[in-house]
C-alpha cells in the first residue's frame, strides 16, 4: 500500500481515549482505530469536497465536507492541534494536486522545547528550562558591562566595609584583657577608643558611599534597561500583543526591570556581603577558640532548615498577598471607571459586597503571612540565643578555668552576634537568585522576541508610490490553526475609492491589518504598486497609507501635537489647512485655548465625532497616496458623520481609498466595492452591478433600507 | 421574550439519527432538513442539559444557529439521546480523581495527576484565568494546549492533596 500521509489521533468519537490512524493512500482517506469504539471507515478523496476543523470545548473534530455538508470523522484532543491543521493543508494540497509531505506532520509541537519538552510562551520563545542559569549570568552580566567598572569598586570598598566590622571585637578584647581587668596598659585607653572610633567611622563612610554608588548604578541600569525594553516593544508586531496582555508588559516593566536594581544592592548590601562577613567572622572566632568556635556552629543546620522551611511555605502565600492586591486594585479600577454605570443601574451595594470580597480576601493573605512571619521571627531569635547560650556557659567555665579570657569571651559574643544573621540572609540566597533569574528571564524574552513581521534585510526607500494594491492568494489566519482570510485575491487600480463590506467576524479590518503589514500573510502575496510588501520597510510602507481606525486614539498633548503626530515638522498653516478639510477647524477654534488646547488621556473632554475628526486631520496632513477608512464613522452620530463624509469626500479624489463601512450608503459612489463572506472575496462590482446581481450585497442593503424606513416611520 | 428566540419543541421539529453519528433536523414548520447538527449548551456550568442550541455549518462553512431545546426532556427517549449525545461531543475534558504532584517552574504548574481516562501530565500557565471556577467547589484547569481538566469537588481532596492544590491555586 502507497502510504502519503499519516497520523494519529488520541480520541475516538465518542471522546474516549484511544488510537486512531489516519491514513491517505491510493486516493482514499482512511480511518483505522487501533482501540477505542469507533468504526473503520474510508471515503474517496475525489468525493470529499472540503476539509475542516470544527474547534469544540476541550478537543476538536477533524471533519471533511461530503454531499454539501461537514461530518465529523476523528477527533483530539487540543494538543493535537498542530498535527491537524498540518494534515488539513497537506490533503488540500493532495487535492489541488501539488505536493504533500509527510515530513510536515511528523514535526514536533512548536509550543514545546525540542530538547526537554518545557512550555515556550510563544513558537519563538527561547526554552526557560534549557536556558542555564550560568547562562542568563552571563547575559546579565553583558547588560551590565557599562557598569563593570563601578560594580568593581563597589565589590572592592566592601571587602574593606567587612574587614572593618571586624575590628571593634577584636579591640573590645584587648581593651577588657589589657586595660580593663589586668590594668596592665592603662595608657592605651585613650588609643583604643581612637582605634574604635576611627574603625567605626571609616565603616559607616564605606557604607554609604557603597549605598550612594550602588543607588546610583542600579537606577541607571534600570533606566538604560527601559529603554531598550521600550524600543523592543515599538518594534514587536501587533501579534505579540495579542497573545501578551498589557499587565503583564506593565509588570515586566516595572518589577522585574526592579529585580536588576535589586541584583545591583544585592551585590553591595546582599549576599557578597553576608559570604564575606561570614568567612571573616568564621576566620576570627576559630582563631580565638576553635573548640568555642564549633559550639557556635551547632545551631546552624536548624537555622538553615528551618529558614528554607520557612521561606517554600511563605513563598505562595506571599503571591497570594500579591496577587489579592492586583485584584483589589483592578477591581477599583474597573468600578471607579464605571462608577456612572453603577449608580444609573443602582448596583451600589452590589459593588460593595464585592469590593467587600476582595478586601477581605487581601486582609486574610496579609494575616496569614504575617502571622507565619510572627511564629517564625522569634523562633529565630531563639535559636540564635541559643548559640549565645551555649558560649556563656562553655566559654564562661573556660574562663573560670583560666583558659580563655575575658576580653576573649567578650569579643566571642560579640562575633555571634554578627554571625548568625548573614547566614539567615546567605540561606535565602537560593530563591533570592531563582526570582531573579525569572525575572532576567522574562526581561530577555522580550529583549530577545523576533517580531512575526520580518523586515527585509536590505532597507529599501520608497520615496513615492501611486497606489495601485494587489492581494495575490491571501490566506491568514491570527490563530494559523483557523484562517480567517481563505485564499482572498483583488486588485485596486490607483486613484480608485474601494469599499469593503460584509458581516462582523468576516474579515474586513484583517484585509486592513495586512495591507498595513501589522500582521504577515501565511501564504500568498500583497503587492503596493507590483512590489511585495514584503520587500518594502514596515515604517516606508506606512508612510504612504493613511489610516483612520473606528476608535479614534488621541494622545495627551496638544490638538496641534495630535493633527501633526505623523508629522511632526508640519507648519501651522498645514496643521489649520488639515483640520479644515476634516471638518475639525471650527469646533477647535470654540475652545478657549483653539490648536494649543491640551487633550486628556485617549482625548478627554472631546465628543466622540471631535476626536474622529481629529485622526482624519491627522491623516491628512501626512497625505498618503493610500488612504483607508476602518469603520471611522461607525461610532459617531448622524450631524458628525455627515460632517465626516463631507471632508472625506475631498480626500477620496486624491488617492486610492480604502472604505470598510456598515453604513453601505457611504459605498454608493465607490469605484468598487468587495463583498467578504467568511474570509473569502464573495462579490465584486459598482453598487449599480452588485444589486443588479441581488446577491448578499443586496440583501444587505436592503436589510438597511428596512431599517431606515423603520426610523423614518418613526419620524413620522 | 418568546418571539426573539426560536425554541425547538417536538411540535416543531423532528430529529433523525444522521449518517457517521449526526444527527439532522426536520423543521416541522418548513420541511427543510439541516444535516449535521451540533449541539452547545448555553449554561454549560451551571445547566448543562437546559437551554442546548442546535447549530449547523451552512455551505459556504458559516455556522448558524437553528433554534434553542429549552427543556430536552419533552422530546421523546430516542431523540434525547441523539441530542444528548451530540451534546456530550462538544464537551471533552479529564476528570481528576487524585493530584500526585504539583511543581512550580518559570511561571508555570506542572501537574502529575490521576484522572478518569488514565495517568496524565500537563502544564498550566500559573494565572487565574486558567484555573477558573466549576460551580461552588470545583475547578476547571486549562493546559497550555487548551485541554481541560476538571476536579468537581475541591473539598473532596485528601487533605494533603488539597493543600498542595490551594498552595498553587488558591483563587
Amino acid at each position: 500500500m502507497d502510504i502519503k500521509l499519516e497520523t494519529e489521533a488520541d480520541l475516538d468519537l465518542f471522546g474516549n481515549p484511544a488510537k486512531i490512524k489516519v491514513v491517505v493512500s491510493e486516493g482514499k482517506l482512511s480511518i483505522i482505530p487501533e482501540s477505542g469504539f469507533q468504526e473503520k471507515v474510508s471515503f474517496e478523496l475525489k468525493r470529499i469536497e472540503g476539509f475542516n476543523i470544527r474547534q469544540t470545548v476541550g478537543s476538536a473534530f477533524l471533519q471533511i465536507k461530503i454531499d454539501g455538508y461537514y461530518i465529523d470523522i476523528v477527533r483530539f484532543t487540543n494538543s493535537n492541534r498542530y498535527k491537524f491543521s498540518r494534515l488539513i493543508k497537506q490533503l488540500e494540497n493532495l487535492k489541488s494536486g501539488l505536493p504533500v509531505s509527510q515530513e510536515a506532520l511528523n514535526q514536533p509541537n512548536p509550543l514545546l522545547c525540542e530538547k526537554c519538552g518545557f512550555p515556550l510562551q510563544t513558537e519563538e520563545s527561547q526554552c526557560p528550562n534549557c536556558l542555564k542559569q550560568g547562562a542568563i549570568l552571563s547575559r546579565v552580566f553583558s547588560l551590565l558591562s557599562d557598569h563593570m567598572g563601578w560594580i568593581f569598586i563597589i565589590f572592592f570598598l566592601m571587602v574593606i566595609g567587612v574587614g572593618l566590622s571586624l575590628v571593634p571585637p577584636r579591640i573590645t578584647k584587648i581593651l577588657v584583657d589589657e586595660v580593663l581587668t589586668t590594668k596592665r596598659h592603662i595608657d592605651w585607653l585613650p588609643y583604643l577608643v581612637m582605634i574604635l572610633i576611627g574603625a567605626e567611622f571609616f565603616r559607616v563612610q564605606i557604607n554609604m558611599l557603597v549605598g550612594t554608588i550602588s543607588t546610583s548604578v542600579g537606577t541607571l541600569i534600570t533606566n538604560s534597561l527601559r529603554k531598550k525594553l521600550f524600543k523592543k516593544l515599538e518594534e514587536l508586531s501587533l501579534n505579540y500583543y495579542d497573545v501578551n496582555s498589557i499587565g503583564t508588559i506593565m509588570t515586566r516593566f516595572s518589577s522585574d526591570v526592579e529585580a536588576f536594581h535589586g541584583f545591583v544592592t544585592q551585590a553591595g548590601h546582599g549576599f557578597l556581603l553576608n559570604i564575606f562577613t561570614i568567612a571573616g567572622i568564621g576566620i576570627m572566632l576559630f582563631s580565638i577558640n576553635w573548640l568555642l568556635a564549633l559550639y557556635v556552629m551547632i545551631p546552624i543546620p536548624l537555622v538553615v532548615f528551618g529558614t528554607l522551611f520557612f521561606w517554600r511555605g511563605i513563598y505562595p502565600k506571599n503571591f497570594k498577598v500579591w496577587d489579592s492586591q492586583a485584584k483589589l486594585s483592578s477591581f477599583l479600577n474597573n468600578v471607579l471607571s464605571g462608577i456612572k454605570t453603577v449608580k444609573a443601574f443602582s448596583q451600589e451595594e452590589k459593588e460593595f459586597e464585592r469590593f467587600v470580597f476582595y478586601a477581605d480576601k487581601l486582609k486574610d493573605a496579609v494575616r496569614n503571612v504575617n502571622m507565619n512571619i510572627a511564629v517564625f521571627n522569634p523562633l529565630m531569635s531563639f535559636l540564635f540565643g541559643l548559640g549565645g547560650l551555649i558560649v556563656w556557659y562553655a566559654g564562661g567555665k573556660n574562663v573560670l578555668e583560666g583558659k580563655l579570657t575575658l576580653g576573649e569571651l567578650m569579643a566571642f559574643l560579640s562575633y555571634i552576634g554578627m554571625f548568625y544573621t548573614p547566614l539567615t540572609n546567605l540561606t535565602l540566597l537560593s530563591t533570592w537568585f531563582s526570582n531573579f533569574t525569572t525575572a532576567s528571564h522574562r526581561i530577555f524574552e522580550i529583549l530577545d522576541a523576533e517580531p512575526q513581521v520580518r523586515e527585509p534585510k536590505k532597507f529599501v526607500k520608497l520615496t513615492k508610490i501611486v497606489g495601485e494594491i494587489e492581494f495575490k492568494n491571501v490566506t491568514f489566519g491570527y490563530d494559523p490553526y483557523q484562517p480567517v482570510l481563505k485564499n482572498v485575491s483583488f486588485k485596486i487600480e490607483p486613484g480608485e475609492v474601494v469599499g469593503i463590506v460584509g458581516k462582523s467576524g468576516s474579515g474586513k479590518t484583517t484585509i486592513i491589518n495586512l495591507l498595513c503589514k501589522f500582521y504577515e500573510v501565511q501564504s500568498g502575496e500583497i503587492l503596493i504598486d507590483g512590489k511585495n510588501i514584503k520587500e518594502i520597510p514596515s515604517s516606508e510602507l506606512r508612510k504612504h497609507i493613511g489610516l483612520v481606525l473606528q476608535e479614534p486614539f488621541l494622545f495627551r498633548g496638544t490638538i496641534a501635537e495630535n493633527i501633526s503626530y505623523g508629522k511632526p515638522d508640519a507648519t501651522f498653516e498645514e496643521i489649520i489647512y488639515a483640520a479644515k478639510v476634516a471638518n475639525a477647524h471650527d469646533f477647535i477654534m470654540k475652545l478657549p485655548n483653539g490648536y494649543d488646547t491640551l487633550l486628556g488621556e485617549r482625548g478627554a473632554g472631546l465628543s466622540g465625532g471631535e476626536k474622529q475628526r481629529i485622526t482624519i486631520a491627522r491623516a491628512i496632513l501626512c497625505n498618503p497616496a493610500i488612504l483607508i477608512l476602518d469603520e471611522a464613522t461607525s461610532s459617531v452620530d448622524t450631524e458628525s458623520e455627515k460632517k465626516i463624509q463631507d471632508a472625506l469626500s475631498i480626500l477620496w479624489k486624491e488617492r486610492t481609498t480604502i472604505v470598510v463601512a456598515h453604513r453601505l450608503s457611504t459605498l454608493k459612489n465607490a469605484d468598487k466595492i468587495l463583498v467578504v463572506d467568511n474570509g473569502r472575496i464573495v462579490e465584486s462590482g459598482t453598487h449599480r452591478e452588485l444589486m443588479e446581481k441581488e446577491g448578499i450585497y443586496y440583501n444587505l442593503i436592503m436589510m438597511q433600507m428596512q431599517l431606515a424606513n423603520i426610523d423614518e416611520a418613526l419620524i413620522k | 421574550m418568546n418571539d426573539k428566540i426560536e425554541y425547538l419543541t417536538p411540535e416543531n421539529i423532528k430529529i433523525i439519527e444522521g449518517r457517521f453519528d449526526t444527527i439532522d433536523i426536520l423543521s416541522l414548520k418548513t420541511g427543510s432538513i439541516y444535516k449535521g447538527v451540533f449541539a452547545v449548551s448555553c449554561f454549560p456550568i451551571k445547566a448543562p442539559y437546559k437551554f442546548i442550541s442546535l447549530f449547523y455549518q451552512k455551505e459556504n462553512g458559516e455556522i448558524e444557529e437553528i433554534g434553542i431545546i429549552k427543556d430536552v426532556s419533552v422530546f421523546s427517549e430516542e431523540e434525547k439521546k441523539l441530542i444528548l449525545s451530540t451534546l456530550n461531543k462538544h464537551y471533552f475534558s479529564y476528570e481528576i480523581t487524585k493530584i500526585i504532584d504539583i511543581k512550580w517552574k518559570f511561571g508555570f504548574l506542572f501537574f502529575d495527576v490521576e484522572t478518569d481516562k488514565g495517568k496524565k501530565q500537563f502544564y498550566l500557565r500559573w494565572e487565574r484565568s486558567k484555573a477558573v471556577d466549576l460551580g461552588e467547589k470545583g475547578k476547571i484547569l486549562i493546559d497550555i494546549f487548551e485541554d481541560r481538566y476538571v476536579i468537581t469537588d475541591i473539598d473532596k481532596l485528601s487533605p494533603m492533596e488539597k493543600t498542595l492544590f490551594t498552595r498553587f491555586i488558591y483563587w
